[in-house]
């Protein structure tokens, strides 16, 4: 090499940043980046509540106004339907090779921003995380340009009127009837929201500054699951009665209004984490049953079967089960063939029978999304979408 | 006791902060070309950094682990989507505008052709030419080998190079110096 050629180019280097000067960041900008990055972890790893990826667009929802038709969204007309059945002795390979073609997903989606619903295309005048139909309009959360969450309030037309400072989760039941946020106030108070979807009055409560309270779901249509954020979390659930603890888990992933369970994670260690069901109707100290092969993700919106794992990285799963939510017993098991690299991340519930994840090889280069039920179908929902190595999801759902 | 522990954690975590943050910022900015994401790639591997700061147990390799958290971070498949969309703000931001020097335009070309670098290409050539690595501590950070190290670099100068031959003021300064 060159002396010169490298004497020239770190001069360039060393000049070009030397002006470089920037917004000073104070601990509590990076306290609040590491908290949402602890979420994405959790939600790279599937580990997402229920409730909160329940957050999809019914599809009676009549869109009426703004939508693109032309937008990319379920690109071509599906083919019918072919299942592979799960076989009674063994799991489904994952594969993402030669799978059927399947209904257009019945689920909303974000593709490169807007959302894709059943209807049609809607764009939103702000970069949305989640939105469910509230109101005349929508309730969205996403982040101004500082990159601190929002909850945003918009008419039909999605015109925003109304924001207010958040703690980053929507969280919606399953038929999109309730939706639980927290508003962070002026003086750092915090206020968990549990909103009827159709716009009437709210039921809140008060909490401190500290903790951060995070909604994970909702237990009935009265009573929400939160938890709070801090080295030990508290699981507990927010009645008009008061606040109720959970005893014995350090974190909860879903809850279910149908049947009233509550998923969580009990321990975790070096070696592995176990998980639980409780019913905190029938008992807040003791769990309906806990495992320790699976970690579980989410509860059906029936609240009947619950996804689960046995193996995660931070690509995402690497294998998913559906399990019977009230005793652990295996419904079906989608495990990776001998020379299948796929990991599925943000798998969510479509209806109470299959699930649509969004799926890659391990290139990271080729995206899809699938749909894997409880008959042990596995089959492609949208066309493969291309990427650049290094660029973003091209499709997530409205959760977090 | 584990309120003190915490507010001793934020403390020391706070002081490294401030001193390292413009250090950080520059590496950020010539990562990424653009403030508002070198920003942005600061605070990401700041929040990283203080997620793992009880297990950092040698403080000295502390720059290294941030350096490694930024590149990686830049080079992330995992970069957020609704990131692309830009909220809508009456507001104008503060901006720091970097000029040019009147230098024949021998240093735009040569930002611009930092510019054109792959990002991993790119990332080697910050960490050898401007934070003066060694080739075995950029392997470290980067995550490759040393051989990789190399070939990077020469194939990052050797772009170079070719871009002198179509725009000859990337030489003058060396002529100058010679």
């Amino acid at each position: 090499m060159n002396d010169l050629e490298k004497d020239a180019l770190t001069r360039e280097l060393q000049d070009r940043s030397h002006d470089i000067g920037g917004h000073p960041i104070g601990l509590g900008d990076v306290k609040q980046s590491a908290r949402r990055i602890q979420r994405r972890r959790r939600i790279a790893s599937g580990f997402v509540a229920a409730a909160v990826l329940a957050v999809a667009v019914p599809t009676s929802i009549a869109v009426s106004s703004g939508i693109n038709n032309t937008a990319p969204g379920p690109v071509e007309q599906p083919t019918p339907s072919v299942t592979r059945t799960a076989t009674p002795d063994g799991p489904v390979t994952l594969t993402l090779e030669d799978l059927p073609r399947g209904e257009d997903p019945q689920r909303s989606y974000f593709y490169n921003g807007d959302l894709v619903t059943p209807d049609g295309v809607l764009e939103f005048p702000v970069s949305l995380q989640s939105t469910t139909p509230y109101g005349d309009g929508w309730i969205g959360l996403g982040y101004d340009g500082q990159g601190s969450a929002e909850v945003f309030m918009f008419d039909a037309d999605r015109n925003i009127t109304n924001r207010q400072p958040t703690n980053e989760v929507l969280a919606v039941s399953p038929d999109g009837s309730q939706i639980a946020y927290v508003v962070v106030e002026e003086d750092g108070t915090q206020t968990l929201v549990n909103a009827p979807a159709d716009g009437s009055d709210p039921v809140t409560w008060s909490f401190a500054e500290q903790p951060v309270i995070r909604p994970i779901g909702f237990v009935s249509a009265s009573e929400v699951l939160y938890q709070t954020e801090e080295e030990r979390s508290v699981v507990g659930i927010a009645s008009p009665e008061g606040l109720t603890v959970l005893e014995g888990f350090i974190n909860s992933t879903s809850a279910n209004p149908e049947t009233g369970l509550v998923t969580g994670q009990t321990s975790s260690s070096d070696t592995g984490s176990c998980w639980a069901v409780m019913d905190p109707a029938t008992s807040t100290t003791e769990f309906l049953w806990d495992t320790c092969e699976h970690s579980l993700v989410e509860l059906s919106p029936d609240g009947r079967h619950v996804i689960a794992t046995r193996g995660q990285d931070g690509l995402g799963l690497r294998d998913l089960s559906i399990l019977d939510a009230r005793t652990g017993d295996p419904v079906v098991s989608y495990k990776q063939g001998p020379r299948s690299t796929v990991s599925l991340v943000f798998n969510v519930w479509e209806d109470s029978e299959s699930v649509l994840s969004l799926a890659t090889p391990d290139d990271g280069q080729s995206w899809t999304m699938v749909r894997m039920d409880t008959s042990g179908a596995l089959e492609e929902v949208i066309d493969p979408v291309e990427q650049e190595p290094n660029s973003d999801w091209p499709f997530w759902f409205p959760v977090i | 006791m584990e309120r003190r522990g915490t507010a001793s954690k934020d403390a020391e975590f706070e002081a490294y902060m401030a001193a390292r943050q413009p250090s950080l910022l520059r590496t950020a900015y010539l990562l990424t070309g653009d403030r508002h994401a070198a920003e942005d790639l600061v605070q990401t591997a700041l929040a990283k950094l203080y997620l793992s700061w009880d297990k950092v147990q040698r403080r000295e390799l502390l720059d290294g682990y941030v350096r490694r958290i930024m590149v990686n971070e830049n080079n992330s498949l995992w970069r957020r989507a609704w990131k692309r969309k830009e909220l809508t703000t009456d507001e104008v931001p503060d901006y720091t505008p970097v000029h040019d020097r009147p230098d024949d335009g021998q240093s735009a070309a040569l930002w611009e052709f930092v510019q054109t670098l792959p990002k991993k290409q790119r990332a080697v050539i910050v960490l050898r030419f401007y934070e003066d690595l060694s080739e075995a501590e950029t392997a470290e950070i980067l995550g490759i080998s040393v051989g990789t190290v190399k070939s990077q670099a020469s194939r990052a100068l050797a772009s170079m190079r070719a871009r002198v031959h179509a725009q000859p003021m990337l030489s003058r300064e060396g002529d100058h110096d010679e």
